[in-house]
C-alpha cells in the first residue's frame, strides 16, 4: 500500500507540484487549501507525513502544528514546513516546536523527496521503540 | 568700526559673517566653540558677539550665561544667530540672558547688517545685570526637550529602518513564491511528468530552468544583502564535514555548469578535518563564487572546485576559472556592493553586483577570511576560509576578525568562572573572555574539556546566561563564581592575552 501524505497549502499550484512530485514516486498526496480543512483532513486521511504551509488563510502553520500536536492521536505524524518565509525565526520556531524538517521555497525535487522519506523512516523508527 | 566675536561650530558659517561684516569695515575675531569664545572674550573685549545656539560640548544660552557671570565681560552685547531657533521657549530665554537680537539662519545680508548696526548703536551698551533666578533650570528644560525629540526622531527613524527590513522580508516572500511555481513546473515538464519532450523542448526547458535559479539567487542575495547591512543575520555555526556543506549546493552547481556548458570539476582533499561554521552560509559562499566562477568561463571551460586543509587551523576552499581575468587595479574594487568590473561585465544577465560583497561578509561571519588571485588573460582564482574544529584556531579567528574590537573599550578580559557545589566532578573550571557568541561558547562548552571560551563586554550578564537551565547541555542550571584573571588593551597586547587563555586552557584541560 502506497504511504500517504498531506499536502497542506493555500497556494493550489505549489500544492499540486508538491503532490505531483510525491505521487511520482510512489506517494498517494491529499492536498487541503487551508489550516481548518487540513486538520479535518489529517484526522480523517490519517498521513504518514504532513507537508506544511506557514501563511494561510484561517490560522498559520504555526498554530497548525500546534493543534496538531495537541491530538494525541496525529501528535506523533512528522511534520515538515514548507515555506517561502524567509525570517531566520520562522526556522527555529518551527524546529523547536517539534517539526521533522524544515524546507524553503522554492525547492528542489530531490530535496523534497528525500525530506519526505527520511521524516518517514525517523517516524517508523521512533514508533519501533517508543 | 568695532571689534566682533563671531561663534559658531560650522567654519563656513563664520566664513560668511566675518566676510560680510569685515566688508562694513569691522574687525572679526572667531571661535569655533563656546570655552573658545569665553577666553577670547575675556582677553579682547569685544563689542559685540554674535553666536550660534547649537553647538557641541556648551550651546549658545550656555556660553552667554557664563558670559554675564564674567564681571569683565558681563556687559557684552549679545545677538544670537541661529538655524534651530524656532520654538518660543528658546526666544524667552534668549532675552532672558540679555540677547540684543535673534537673528534665524538663513538670513539675508541686509538684515544682519542693520541689527548689527542697531546693536553698536544701542546708547551705552548692554546694562549688566545678574542672569534671572530660573535661567539654568529653564535652560536645562530647553536642552531635555531638545533631547527628548531627538529621542523621538530616533525612534521613529529605528521603526522605519525595521519597517524597511520586513519590506525586503516580504518581497522575498511574495518572490518567492511564483518562483515555486515556475520552477517547479519546467521541472515537472522536464522531467516528462507531464509526457514525453523532445529535444528542443527540453533545451529551451532548461533555458527557462537556468534564468530562473539566477532570479532565485538575486532574490536570496538582495535579502542577504539587506539583512547583512541590518546587522541582523543570524549565525549559526556548528561543527560540520566539508561534505555536509556541499552536498546541498551540488545540485544547483552541477545543473549551471551544464546549462553554461563549462566542465566542474571537484578536488577534496581526502581526509580533511572538520570545520566550525555556519553550513549554509558558507554554501551559499560557494555557490556565489563557483557560479560566478561559470558565468565568466568560456564554453567549453574547467572550473575547480578545491579543498585543502590550510596552512594555521584552516580549511582553505578555492574556486579557479580560466576566464578573462580580473586587472589587477580592479582586485580591491569587485568586493564593493553594487560594483561590477567595466570589462569583466560580458553580458547583461550578471545581477547586481552583490554577489562579491556578501561573499565577503559571509565569510567574516564564518570567522574566515575571502583571498583573490587573478591573472588578466589567464583566469581567477577565489579562496576562503573556514576555521577547523578546534577552539584554539577558532579562538585565534575570532580574535582576528573582530581587530578593531566588538568592545567600545578595545579590551580582552578573562575570568574563570568556577562552579559552585552541587556541580558534576567534571565540570571543572570554565574561562570566559570578553563577545564570543553565545553559540560558540556552548558549541565549546559542550566539548570534552568542558570550557567555556567567551568576548565579552560584560561577562556577569554573559554568565548569567549560562546560568539558565540548559544552557549546559545536561544540566538545570549551573551556579558559578567569577575569579578574574587579567584584563588586556586590545589589540596591543593580544600576544600576552592569548597566552594567558591557552595556558589556562591547558591547565584546566590536564586537571
Amino acid at each position: 500500500m502506497r504511504n500517504k501524505v498531506l499536502i497542506v497549502d493555500d497556494d493550489r499550484a505549489i500544492a499540486e507540484l508538491t503532490a505531483m512530485w510525491l505521487n511520482n514516486s510512489g506517494w498517494e498526496s491529499v492536498i487541503a487549501g487551508d489550516g481548518g480543512s487540513g486538520l479535518a483532513a489529517a484526522a480523517r486521511h490519517r498521513p504518514e507525513v504532513i507537508v506544511l504551509d506557514i501563511r494561510m488563510p484561517d490560522f498559520d502553520g504555526f498554530e497548525f502544528h500546534r493543534r496538531l500536536k495537541e491530538n494525541r492521536e496525529l501528535a506523533a505524524i512528522p511534520v515538515i514546513f514548507l515555506t517561502a518565509n524567509v525570517h531566520e525565526s520562522a526556522r527555529s520556531q518551527a524546529m523547536s516546536s517539534g517539526a521533522a524538517a524544515f524546507l524553503r521555497k522554492p525547492y528542489l525535487p530531490d530535496q523534497l523527496l528525500q525530506t519526505v522519506s527520511s521524516a518517514l523512516r525517523q517516524a517508523q523508527k521512533s514508533g519501533e521503540c517508543p | 568700526m568695532a571689534l566682533i566675536l563671531i561663534v559658531d561650530d560650522r567654519a563656513t558659517n563664520r566664513e560668511f559673517l566675518v566676510t560680510l561684516l569685515g566688508y562694513s569695515g569691522h574687525r572679526l575675531l572667531e571661535a569655533a566653540d563656546g570655552a573658545e569664545a569665553l577666553q577670547i572674550a575675556h582677553a579682547e573685549k569685544p563689542d559685540l558677539i554674535i553666536t550660534d545656539i547649537l553647538m557641541p560640548h556648551m550651546d549658545g544660552f550656555e556660553f552667554v550665561g557664563r558670559l554675564r557671570r564674567d564681571p569683565v565681560i558681563s556687559a557684552t552685547r549679545v545677538i544670537f544667530y541661529t538655524g534651530n531657533y524656532a520654538a518660543h521657549e528658546s526666544e524667552a530665554l534668549a532675552l532672558r540672558c540679555g540677547a540684543i537680537r535673534i537673528l534665524s539662519k538663513p538670513c539675508e545680508p541686509q538684515a544682519i547688517l542693520s541689527a548689527v548696526h542697531d546693536a553698536l548703536e544701542s546708547g551705552g551698551g548692554y546694562e549688566p545685570r545678574p542672569l534671572p533666578e530660573h535661567f539654568d533650570r529653564d535652560h536645562l528644560y530647553l536642552v531635555t526637550e531638545k533631547l527628548s525629540t531627538k529621542v523621538s526622531e530616533n525612534e521613529q527613524l529605528t521603526e522605519l529602518c525595521e519597517t524597511a527590513e520586513r519590506f525586503v522580508d516580504d518581497v522575498s516572500h511574495e518572490f518567492r513564491t511564483p518562483l515555486t511555481v515556475i520552477q517547479g513546473y519546467c521541472a515537472a515538464l522536464n522531467d516528462g511528468l507531464a509526457g514525453p519532450v523532445n529535444s528542443q523542448q527540453q533545451e529551451f526547458l532548461h533555458i527557462v530552468l537556468d534564468r530562473t535559479r539566477d532570479l532565485a539567487q538575486m532574490v536570496d542575495d538582495l535579502l542577504d544583502s539587506s539583512k547583512l547591512r541590518a546587522g541582523s543575520l543570524r549565525v549559526d555555526r556548528r561543527e560540520h564535514d566539508v561534505e555536509s556543506i556541499l552536498a546541498p549546493v551540488r545540485v544547483t552547481l552541477d545543473a549551471k555548469a551544464m546549462a553554461n556548458r563549462v566542465r566542474f570539476h571537484e578536488e577534496i582533499e581526502p581526509g580533511v578535518p572538520h570545520v566550525f561554521a555556519d553550513a549554509e552560509k558558507a554554501g551559499r559562499v560557494i555557490l556565489n563564487l563557483v557560479i560566478n566562477a561559470i558565468k565568466f568561463s568560456p564554453e567549453g571551460g574547467d572550473v575547480t572546485l578545491s579543498v585543502r586543509a590550510g596552512e594555521s587551523g584552516d580549511i582553505r576552499f578555492s574556486v579557479s576559472d580560466h576566464g578573462p581575468g580580473i586587472a589587477a587595479e580592479n582586485l580591491s574594487l569587485i568586493f564593493e556592493r553594487f560594483k561590477q568590473v567595466g570589462d569583466q561585465r560580458r553580458s547583461s544577465t550578471n545581477g547586481f553586483g552583490l554577489g562579491l560583497s556578501i561573499v565577503k561578509e559571509l565569510v567574516a561571519l564564518n570567522l574566515g577570511r575571502v583571498d583573490v588571485h587573478s591573472e588578466v588573460g589567464k583566469g581567477s582564482t577565489f579562496s576562503f576560509t573556514l576555521p577547523i574544529m578546534d577552539w584554539e584556531s577558532i579562538l585565534s579567528r575570532f580574535i582576528e576578525n573582530n581587530a578593531g574590537g566588538v568592545d567600545s573599550d578595545n579590551s580582552i578580559s578573562i575570568l574563570r568562572v568556577v562552579p559552585k557545589r552541587g556541580v558534576p566532578d567534571d565540570i571543572r573550571s570554565l574561562i570566559v573572555c570578553s563577545s564570543l557568541p553565545r553559540d560558540l561558547v556552548l558549541e565549546i562548552a559542550a566539548d570534552d574539556s568542558f570550557l567555556v571560551l567567551g568576548l565579552s563586554s560584560d561577562p556577569v550578564q554573559w554568565v548569567q546566561r549560562l546560568r539558565q537551565p540548559g544552557s549546559y547541555p545536561g544540566q538545570d542550571a549551573i551556579e558559578f563564581d567569577l575569579e578574574t584573571i587579567g584584563s588586556w588593551a586590545y589589540p596591543a597586547e593580544l600576544e600576552a592575552a592569548r597566552a594567558v587563555i591557552l595556558e589556562n586552557l591547558q591547565e584546566a584541560q590536564h586537571a
